[in-house]
């Protein structure tokens, strides 16, 4: 008899613990997404393509609180990693997501766009629906400090140049392949399957020049290990006015800028009107406050904020430019 | 020794509060299956943000140095690693747990840590000047070799049956080729899937590999998997023991550590397979390992923490990480304006040094906290199999299912569950399979790297390629060698 | 003399995957597949061969050098030991009724959410498989889905968990 009361009291509890956890769960998720009019309601996922401790994840992860500081019901954003493939995995969870405004993911343009010439892949860069620019990351070009290259036409000299490279269809190879095919260099690629082992590469000498990201190199620079020679972007970089851009190489002017990668927000498309709104508003106000920016100063981060609209258009120009250096691509990867 | 001067810095007692309760995290996540040090810091970065960088280090310093001691015991004691570095600690470790002598392998293998961590830290320490001539010694020749003679381990575990141990192990090689290719960096052998782009992941491979196919074992098991726990009070004292009486191996073992720790692209895990295989070479009874040789626990787990002093060799002298946890350490110092390299080595050095006293001091108290929970959780032990196996299961997908919550991920596992337990029925090699998985792609982009800067000549010229060359054909034919003379010995005895 | 079993369907299997790989190579460029190409032609004829042994056992005793099998004593780590076949016809159906859990286990995990996929599934697994009483069926998976819930949902805000 009092056996089965304990057990009788160990169901009931135990029920009662089913309904608890039940509820907790489901209490967020069980809100319909379509009432956009108190947009948000539950929290929003904030995808990330990269591993912790990137720059990528470095801004979704400083930027977050932010967004939710400004957001009208001070929803959670929830920064969620999802490494992979050159960040191809988190674009195409985004692409394939609902377009509700719950999921909205940190993108790298220049990347991306290399990834969906070269590859079969879910998403669309031209169809995301973009909320906003947070920075521009221009490529550029370096050699070892201890390298006897002082300019890119030393290298045109040399008959054979060894190109370190994170994958060939990544954006600093095309870069690269971009600006020796007009120079008319002769090089071979040394591929690596990771950023910093291409670089120790470089550093170590095995090869004679690397293209990359500023933000990724620029430690490698100011720690003297390594040398600009060249800077995409409509003018010089205030820090190093030593370095020419492009158009002053005798390269072609549009090359300046086609190959900036860019640091966006995007969610996935067909989002209505005005949900985008309430983020892009979120996002804008938490670039400008103040808070932010003491944060992105201890980082060294610098902004380069777009709106939606502009943004927009960038992109659009930025994959038409891409799709004139197809070419360079498809002849790279056919290469024997 | 300039380390030295931090350590009383480190006793502030906010400090202390800090690295307790870093600690205690990193254990937990540790103890969780497939969360592994780059999630620890990952999650702890964003509390960084609101401190001074001195408390960010020591946070994050503390964490980190927690982290393996967690996935060694569950290794141990339920056969399930947390991380790849852990999978070899589950050879010998999980067979002395089964042996009623966990408590033994847990304090052993937490002694060999602690001991282990301090000399990859002292060393480090000392090759500082060093540095960065060091890291720029090792280039693609040397990468090739070092995998090469990584793949002589598989010969040395596959002496039940070699045919089937090759097959095992060119089954993971296989393996190892899904993914990207290294000549182009496009994906090759992906059937169109986005998630087999990086390969196959390492941790799910291994958590069905070994967590999976164990609860296959245990599911019909009424009674207590762990025997009758044989050593009892005394166990903790009798793997700190063995830890002195196998010296020489666990020194060597360190220096493995560490040599392969100063080399960034060659992966952690490699450490840990690495000095297993010499441990078994250089043993007068290779044929204990396996069954529950403490030996076999210590190496792994020396080498595995001694690496972590060689890893932050290239972080400090090119702020290059060594390893994917110490690519998300930059990350966290980056945000607070530290840039490891170089000037990590001059100007702030003292931050340098506060560093390596963080690790140090977390590592003591991780050792001491690891301590107490892991020989507490020896009781798991004395779980009927039959009860052990669903837990077991549990734990498992969950720790798949964590890291990104991709369900790619537990699907993985359970294939390489049931692939482990026909492996493990018909006699195939589990652990030839993933050393040739681990070591795979290494091999084959250092060759092609080799080819592109050196040409065929960089295999035959450069010493350090040349020595590692000799070792592996020294370790092919000293089996043999070894055997020849055991048997004319045996003739000598028995004429 | 054909035997189909598990085992020789098993090697079956290795030597498709092996196959399959293979046939992808054709139409790649041929410095991207030339070691895949080495290593998997030799895998390939290996497991044909170790085919061969499990379905024949005619060839097996013929080739006997390639199927020995150490006793658990002289080799390492017992790797590349064959168990003996002791297991009765029970024992295998329950094992195929432990992987079928599984399977569930883990489309339960996809379709319903992890924290509820344990609750029921070691429910299952316990009331069904192991044949517990329901006092510890009932505990034992509520403690281990409360476990998981506070650790990584409360704690670690893992929240694709639900």
């Amino acid at each position: 008899m009092r056996k089965t009361k304990l057990q009788l009291f160990l169901l009931a509890s135990s029920l009662l613990l089913v309904f608890v956890m039940a509820g907790c769960g489901a209490s967020p998720a069980s809100k319909d997404a379509s009432a956009s009019s108190n947009f948000p309601t539950k929290n929003i996922e904030f995808v990330v393509g990269y591993a912790p401790g990137g720059g990528y994840s470095d801004w979704a992860q400083a930027i977050a609180p932010f967004i939710k500081k400004h957001l009208p019901n001070q929803v959670n954003v929830i920064v969620r990693h999802m490494e992979g493939a050159g960040s191809a995995i988190a674009a195409n969870y985004v692409q394939k997501a609902k377009p509700d405004g719950y999921t909205i993911g940190i993108y790298n343009l220049g990347g991306l766009a290399g990834t969906q010439l070269a590859r079969e892949v879910q998403f669309d860069l031209s169809t995301v629906t973009w909320l906003a620019r947070l920075s521009l990351d221009p490529a550029i070009a370096t050699v070892s400090s201890k390298s006897p290259y002082q300019t890119m036409e030393d290298l045109a000299s040399k008959d054979h140049v060894i190109m370190s490279t994170k994958g060939l269809a990544a954006n600093a190879t095309l870069t690269g392949a971009a600006t020796f095919a007009e120079m008319g260099v002769k090089w071979t690629p040394l591929n690596h399957d990771g950023t910093s082992e291409s670089l120790l590469a470089v550093i170590r000498g095995d090869a004679d020049i690397t293209w990359g990201s500023i933000d990724s190199q620029k430690q490698y620079i100011d720690s003297g290990d390594m040398r600009m020679l060249m800077y995409y972007n409509s003018e010089r970089h205030p820090d190093y006015p030593d370095v020419p851009i492009p158009s002053e190489a005798g390269l072609p002017e549009e090359m300046n800028e086609a190959f900036n990668t860019h640091r966006l927000i995007g969610a996935p498309p067909e989002l209505p009107d005005d949900i985008r709104a309430i983020l892009e508003e979120a996002i804008k106000k938490a670039i400008d406050d103040p808070e932010f920016h003491e944060v992105l100063e201890k980082m060294e981060f610098t902004t380069s904020y777009l709106n939606s609209a502009d943004t927009t258009e960038m992109v659009e120009t930025a994959l038409q430019g891409y799709q004139n250096y197809k070419d360079v691509v498809t002849e790279l990867l056919a290469k024997e | 020794m300039g380390f030295l001067g931090q350590i009383d810095t480190l006793l502030q007692w906010d400090y202390v509060v800090i690295m307790i309760g870093a600690v205690l995290f990193g254990l937990i996540i540790g103890i969780l299956p497939g969360l592994g040090g780059s999630v620890t810091l990952a999650l702890l970065i964003p509390i960084t943000f609101s401190m001074s960088p001195e408390a960010a280090i020591v946070l994050l310093m503390s964490a980190y140095s927690a982290v393996n001691y967690g996935g060694s015991i569950t290794s141990i004691l339920v056969n399930t690693p947390g991380d790849a570095a852990n999978a070899a600690t589950t050879f010998d470790g999980y067979p002395l747990a089964k042996q009623g002598k966990a408590k033994m392998a847990i304090s052993a293998s937490i002694f060999a840590s602690v001991l282990g961590g301090f000399i990859g830290l002292f060393l480090l320490d000392l090759l500082i000047p060093v540095a960065r001539t060091l890291v720029l010694a090792f280039s693609y020749p040397e990468f090739f070799m070092l995998g090469l003679f990584g793949l002589t381990v598989i010969a040395v575990v596959t002496q039940g049956n070699t045919f089937r141990g090759l097959i095992s192990g060119m089954f993971g090689l296989m393996l190892a080729y899904v993914g990207t290719d290294p000549l182009l960096g496009l994906d090759r052998f992906t059937f169109g899937s986005d998630y087999l782009w990086d390969g196959l992941s390492l941790v799910p491979v291994i958590i069905g590999l070994f967590a999976i196919t164990e609860a296959f074992s245990l599911f019909t098991q009424q009674e207590a998997y762990g025997s009758d726990i044989k050593v009892g009070k005394k166990g903790a004292i009798e793997g700190i023991a063995a830890v002195f009486k196998n010296f020489w191996l666990f020194l060597r073992s360190c220096f493995i550590g560490i040599f392969i720790g100063i080399i960034p692209g060659v992966g952690g895990s490699v450490a840990s397979f690495l000095s297993y295989g010499m441990a078994v070479q250089t043993s007068k009874n290779p044929e204990k390992f396996g069954k529950g040789a403490i030996e076999g626990v210590i190496a792994v787990e020396s080498a595995n923490d001694a690496k972590e002093g060689g890893s932050l060799l290239p972080t400090l002298a090119f702020g290059i990480p060594g390893s994917s946890a110490m690519a998300v350490l930059i990350g966290g110092l980056l945000m607070h304006g530290l840039a490891p390299g170089p000037e990590m080595l001059t100007t702030d050095i003292e931050l340098t040094y506060l560093l390596i006293a963080a690790a140090i001091m977390g590592k003591i108290f991780a050792g001491v906290l690891s301590f107490v929970i892991g020989t507490r959780m020896v009781f798991i032990t004395n779980i009927k199999g039959t009860l052990m196996a669903p837990g077991i299961i549990a734990i498992a997908l969950v720790g798949c299912y964590a890291t990104s919550g991709n369900i790619a991920d537990v699907i993985v596992a359970l294939v390489f569950g049931l692939i482990g337990f026909y492996f493990k029925k018909y006699g195939y090699s589990r652990i030839a399979m993933i050393i040739a998985m681990v070591l795979g792609g290494l091999i084959e982009s250092s060759y092609y790297q080799s080819m592109a800067t050196f040409g065929y000549s960089g295999f035959f010229t450069r010493p350090i390629a040349l020595v590692l060359l000799g070792m592996t054909l020294l370790s092919i034919v000293w089996p043999y060698v070894r055997s020849q003379m055991k048997k004319s010995r045996g003739k000598g005895i028995s004429a | 003399m054909i035997r189909l079993n598990e085992k020789s369907l098993f090697t079956a299997l290795l030597f498709v995957f092996t196959a399959v790989l293979m046939w992808n190579t054709i139409g790649m460029r041929s410095d991207v597949v030339l070691v895949p190409r080495i290593v998997g032609t030799i895998l390939l004829v290996f497991s044909g061969v170790q085919l061969l042994i499990d379905l024949f056992p005619a060839i097996a005793s013929r080739l006997s050098f390639l199927s020995k099998s150490s006793d658990g004593s002289s080799t390492i780590g017992g790797e590349g030991v064959v168990e003996e076949e002791t297991e009765t016809k029970e024992e295998r159906r329950s094992r195929f009724l432990f992987i079928v859990w599984m399977v569930l286990f883990v489309a339960l995990t996809y379709y319903i959410g992890m924290i509820y996929a344990i609750v029921v599934s070691l429910f299952i697994y316990l009331k069904w498989i192991s044949k517990q009483s329901w006092r510890l069926s009932i505990l034992y998976s509520l403690i281990t889905a409360l476990i998981v819930y506070l650790s990584f949902v409360v704690g670690l805000d893992v929240y694709y968990f639900m």
